[in-house]
């Protein structure tokens, strides 16, 4: 089992589609060279939410995206992590 | 996390000890076109260097008291970064 | 957070033992770009000392235990400061030496 495939059993996890990149020169230290993304969920277009990029998505990606309390704090083996979601698989 | 203005500021002398030195927003929510959406709300400024008018991300609820070194910090939202102009750019153009 | 004025005490005898101690606030919160009233009124723990007709800021959710008083209590709401200045756009909302907590009326 892969460590992407264990994240999936952690928390809610939809299907979203990855619509832009947002870039912050100023940042909490866990943001410190992790890529954000604006994603759109498939269910809800209108809706969005900012998320961590874990596996290389790029605009246009159909991904898998999710999180739950302290699980970017264990991926990224940090102390704090005030992180909501992240971007944890990419839909073929 | 979500996109929101700062628009405003809130000064409190009379606070929990925690709060102590953490400056507090007032933030518009906008929508993923940077477009205003939503009632206001104020968030804790956890870069130290948000101001008025600038763009930032905000984190909410239990992953908002994440994003301060204390043990325990009563907030519900979080300004994490400042997004740098070039992301407006790009939205701008959906907004025509 | 939200802001909300204090608008009444509430007491309660019978209540859940971790609740003992801490004091019950009736709070109306008010929208922070009008100072106007807007929502139903909730009931917060105080931690701050603040009195009926004071202007505070509430915090919700899992966040409101995360103060001292508050910790291991089953609370949903705290007040946790004081206002004592909002500015919105350059213009004064509220100024508590003024208490002109109304908004620009």
């Amino acid at each position: 089992m892969t460590e992407q495939q264990l994240l999936l059993g952690v928390g809610p996890v939809y299907l979203a589609k990855v619509i832009g990149p947002v870039v912050c020169t100023v940042k909490h230290p866990a943001y410190e060279g992790r890529t954000m993304l604006i994603i759109s969920p498939i269910d809800d277009p209108d809706d969005y939410e900012i998320a961590v990029d874990y596996v290389g998505a790029g605009v246009g990606d159909t991904v898998i995206a999710g999180g739950a309390p302290g699980v970017a704090k264990s991926v990224f083996n940090l102390d704090k992590a005030p992180i909501k979601t992240l971007i944890m698989g990419i839909v073929d | 996390m979500k996109f929101g203005r700062v628009i405003g500021s809130v000064v409190s002398t009379q606070k929990d000890a925690n709060l102590v030195g953490v400056k507090l927003l007032v933030i518009q929510p906008l929508d993923r076109d940077l477009v205003p959406e939503g009632s206001a709300y104020i968030a804790a400024d956890a870069t130290g260097q948000a101001g008025y008018g600038q763009i930032v991300t905000v984190v909410f609820s239990a992953d908002a008291t994440q994003a301060f070194p204390l043990p325990q910090i009563p907030v519900d939202a979080s300004i994490v970064g400042i997004v740098d102009d070039s992301t407006i750019d790009r939205s701008a153009e959906g907004r025509g | 957070m939200q802001m909300a004025r204090v608008a009444g005490t509430v007491v309660a005898t019978q209540k859940d033992p971790k609740l003992v101690g801490l004091k019950l606030q009736l709070v109306q919160p008010l929208d922070i770009i009008t100072g106007k009233e807007s929502g139903r009124p909730l009931v917060a723990v105080d931690t701050v000392g603040a009195g009926v007709g004071d202007v505070v800021m509430i915090v919700g959710g899992s966040s409101a235990r995360q103060t001292d008083r508050t910790a291991s209590s089953p609370v949903d709401l705290a007040i946790v400061s004081i206002i004592d200045l909002v500015e919105v756009d350059g213009k004064t909302v509220y100024d508590r030496r003024a208490r002109c907590g109304e908004g620009n009326q």
